[in-house]
């Protein structure tokens, strides 16, 4: 019998910061040109998301890359900034748990 | 038959740790200081190493009992409310805090429904008042000490903990700072929500690699509303809601309405919760406690009491003032209001 190739592992999809930016311009800073976001801004200090904020980020990750942040992931110092979001998403898509 | 009696604060003592800045020592504590510094506190207060709860709360009554030209054996009955973990699991602080005091054969309570308590130990005092013409004078001595070991006082649950301790002489009939009604609503769906997760017989001990200072009290609340962020925000509307309902409730037993309330002082929340919850019943926040939460920090049980007697010496309000003692507390949850007129 000869050996079938192993079908390719899934890739995790890429997390783009400008998508990030983009969400979080229309649904937490609305008039903001998601363009002068900066990827480190800090939105907890400057009260832009909030325990919700994380909750709707983590729903847009899930639907939009089929990314689930896992429960212990889901604390607000892991969504400070669209930089931020982007590492929370790419370890999770990764599969690590923890910070 | 009369299900309540009139009593009313004779006299007030405060007993606090150092003050400290939140800009200056919030780094020691967590790893984004400015965020704290979000929350709106410029200080907060720490208790001494050393020092315990039961030191402070003594503190405080022993300046009550003096403000009021009393002894200890003038009191009828003690009534602690201790917000915090106490220093002994299976051990009664409000025995502890009669010693500290020198009564002897005096009754003592405690109420450990953590930032409930003011309100529970004011209407257990009323209670006992109602049930025995023997009991006219009682101490309530309302106590928080953050135990570091446990929560990280920086980072507790949107507000900074912080020490301290108040105590109120209450007498029947006295005729100013009078409690005039109380309300109190309790969704026990919320009980486990903001729990200290270790060391309780469930779980004595933490798995390897957990504490308690790590633990997130928000991931529990995000499972428990499967992380939907609707039924969240419902519950975010349901916080502030109750607290329009517990004050409704306790003016319409006192016969009052919102528009005879002077002022609203909130737990020593953070500042955009205290403007939620003046919104709420509807008065500007410049009439709540918002300034000297951002001094005092969140005291437990102590804030209410602490404040009202802070507005009282700076002028804020006036004899016959209506004032609504408010709060909401969390393991719970609860929403509670004590009306007071002044």
């Amino acid at each position: 019998m000869s050996a079938q190739p192993h079908p390719a592992p899934p890739t995790a999809p890429a997390v783009s910061e400008d998508d990030i930016a983009a969400f979080v311009v229309e649904r937490f800073l609305p008039g903001v040109d998601a363009a002068e976001l900066d990827a480190e801004y800090d939105l907890l200090a400057t009260a832009v998301i909030d325990s919700l904020g994380v909750l709707r980020i983590a729903e847009w990750l899930a639907d939009r890359y089929r990314i689930v942040v896992p429960d212990t992931e889901l604390t607000s110092r892991n969504f400070r900034s669209v930089g931020a979001i982007r590492s929370t998403a790419e370890r999770a898509a990764a599969g690590e748990g923890h910070v | 038959m009369a299900t309540s009696v009139e009593m009313g604060i004779v006299a007030t003592g405060t007993s606090f740790g150092e003050q400290r800045g939140v800009a200056e020592t919030a780094g020691a504590y967590v790893p984004d200081p400015e965020v704290v510094g979000a929350l709106g506190y410029r200080t907060y207060h720490r208790v001494a190493d050393g020092d315990t709860a039961t030191d402070l709360a003594a503190e405080a009554a022993r300046e009550a009992l003096a403000n009021a030209d009393l002894d200890i054996v003038d009191i009828d009955l003690i009534v602690v409310g201790h917000s915090d973990v106490p220093e002994y699991l299976g051990w009664d602080s409000s025995a502890a805090v009669a010693r500290a005091l020198g009564a002897y054969g005096t009754p003592t309570v405690l109420c450990t429904q953590v930032c409930a308590a003011w309100s529970v130990a004011l209407d257990h005092a009323a209670g006992a008042m109602a049930l025995s013409a023997d009991t006219g004078t009682v101490l309530v001595v309302l106590v928080n000490a953050a135990s570091e070991a446990h929560t990280n006082r920086m980072d507790f649950n949107g507000a900074i903990a912080s020490d301290g301790a108040v105590a109120a002489v209450l007498r029947r009939g006295h005729p100013r700072l009078r409690r005039l009604s109380s309300a109190h609503f309790t969704n026990p769906e919320y009980a486990d929500f903001f729990r200290i997760e270790f060391g309780g017989s469930a779980a004595p001990v933490p798995p390897a690699g957990r504490d308690n200072l790590h633990a997130d009290p928000m991931v529990g609340i995000f499972r428990h509303f499967d992380r939907d962020p609707g039924r969240f925000q419902a519950f975010m509307k349901e916080i502030s809601g109750r607290i329009a309902d517990v004050v409704d409730q306790a003016l319409s037993r006192a016969g009052k309405d919102r528009t005879q309330l002077a002022r609203l002082i909130y737990l020593n929340d953070n500042q955009q919760a205290i403007r939620e919850a003046a919104d709420a019943v509807g008065l500007p926040i410049e009439r709540t406690n918002a300034e000297l939460a951002r001094e005092l920090g969140h005291m437990g049980a102590a804030d209410q009491l602490i404040c009202l007697r802070r507005h009282i010496e700076d002028g804020e309000v006036a004899p016959g003032d209506l004032v609504a003692l408010v709060g909401v507390a969390a393991p719970g949850m609860h929403w509670f209001c004590t009306l007071i007129e002044v």
